[in-house]
């Protein structure tokens, strides 16, 4: 009896992992840049009621916050590394059962959206990010952005944010 | 004492050494570094600093009184401090892995890594501590502490205090820039 409890739990144990593990490598690898928010912090954020936020963006994303448990970013502007985050976001997206929701292409900017759907049509529970700018002539990976995103989130206000950051990266 | 008692008393001995586990804190961590070489150290008088205003609402000057202190140490990184650097790094990181410290979040970009912790629970923050390294600067934590700090009401109050600069002493912090 204890033999089958132990196994079913040791089988259990990796899909209770987050799918933020994923990504955790690249935190300590050279080239990367990353931002963590936590559940507490979104908390405490959320508490801010009158707080004004000057640019649109900001305020895009004060709107989403209130329900995340975690944001997480991840950043490179080299080559290989670009290409192990594309690598991890597929393995991610697999393992995830995670479902493509969009997919932008505006000039050499390529972004995929995939959520994880939810019993409501209107709401994700994780949301993953995955935008790479590639050369031209020889399409290949030159930067790429992970933002990985988990809570109650409205998908609505996910595409407008998309708009906003593909104009931004445009203005580069 | 009949045997029970013994076992009880023992049980209580191994309960409290266990208890006490002797776990360095931040506190403990940011005294020694005033004392330590190559560190820099300040420490701010709250009080002093965040003057309510005369027609400042009773909440704003029970906001204000929240917030106790705030301190900071650093440690500069030198040609030849390296080994020096990455264990005042490697102990801060122990200090954080204590249960208490909640994690609010981390941002690395261009080899500055920075992560910000806090005590207490959300709507009553004790306090709020910021630690930050890049190996080109340094390494230094920095904490505010309060009592039941409540973000909201302190974003409120920074609306309605007078800040009298006056009372930083400057002087300690000319060494960092």
């Amino acid at each position: 009896m204890k033999k089958i409890i132990l196994f079913i739990t040791v089988t259990l144990l990796p899909l209770l992992s987050s799918a933020q593990s994923f990504f955790d490598q690249l935190e300590d690898m050279n080239n990367v840049d990353m931002v963590v928010i936590t559940k507490d912090a979104f908390e405490i954020l959320s508490k801010f009621e009158n707080v004004q936020i000057e640019n649109n963006q900001g305020m895009q994303i004060f709107n989403i916050i209130r329900d995340l448990n975690e944001f997480k970013m991840f950043s490179t502007d080299d080559a290989t590394v670009a290409n192990t985050m594309d690598v991890m976001s597929k393995k991610a997206i697999k393992k995830q059962n995670l479902t493509e929701l969009m997919r932008v292409k505006d000039d050499d900017s390529r972004i995929k959206i995939y959520v994880k759907a939810t019993k409501n049509k209107d709401f994700v529970s994780e949301v993953l990010m995955f935008i790479r700018d590639i050369d031209k002539n020889s399409m290949k990976n030159k930067e790429a952005v992970i933002v990985s995103l988990t809570g109650n989130i409205d998908i609505n206000k996910i595409s407008e944010l998309t708009d906003t950051l593909v104009k931004e990266s445009n203005k580069k | 004492m009949n045997k029970r008692s013994t076992i009880i008393s023992l049980l209580l001995l191994v309960f409290l050494g266990t208890a006490c586990k002797h776990e360095k804190s931040l506190q403990a961590y940011l005294v020694e570094s005033s004392e330590k070489e190559g560190y820099m150290y300040g420490d701010l008088p709250v009080g002093l600093i965040l003057n309510p205003k005369e027609d400042a609402s009773e909440e704003v000057k029970a906001t204000a009184k929240s917030i106790q202190k705030i301190n900071a140490a650093f440690f500069k990184k030198t040609k030849n401090n390296e080994v020096a650097y990455q264990a005042e790094i490697a102990t801060l990181k122990t200090i954080f892995t204590q249960k208490k410290y909640k994690t609010l979040g981390s941002v690395k970009t261009k080899g500055m890594h920075m992560k910000f912790y806090y005590t207490g629970d959300a709507a009553q923050i004790d306090e709020v501590i910021t630690f930050g390294h890049s190996d080109k600067i340094g390494v230094g934590v920095a904490r505010i502490l309060g009592k039941n700090m409540n973000p909201a009401s302190i974003m409120e109050m920074f609306g309605n205090i007078d800040i009298n600069m006056n009372a930083i002493d400057l002087n300690q912090f000319k060494t960092i820039f």
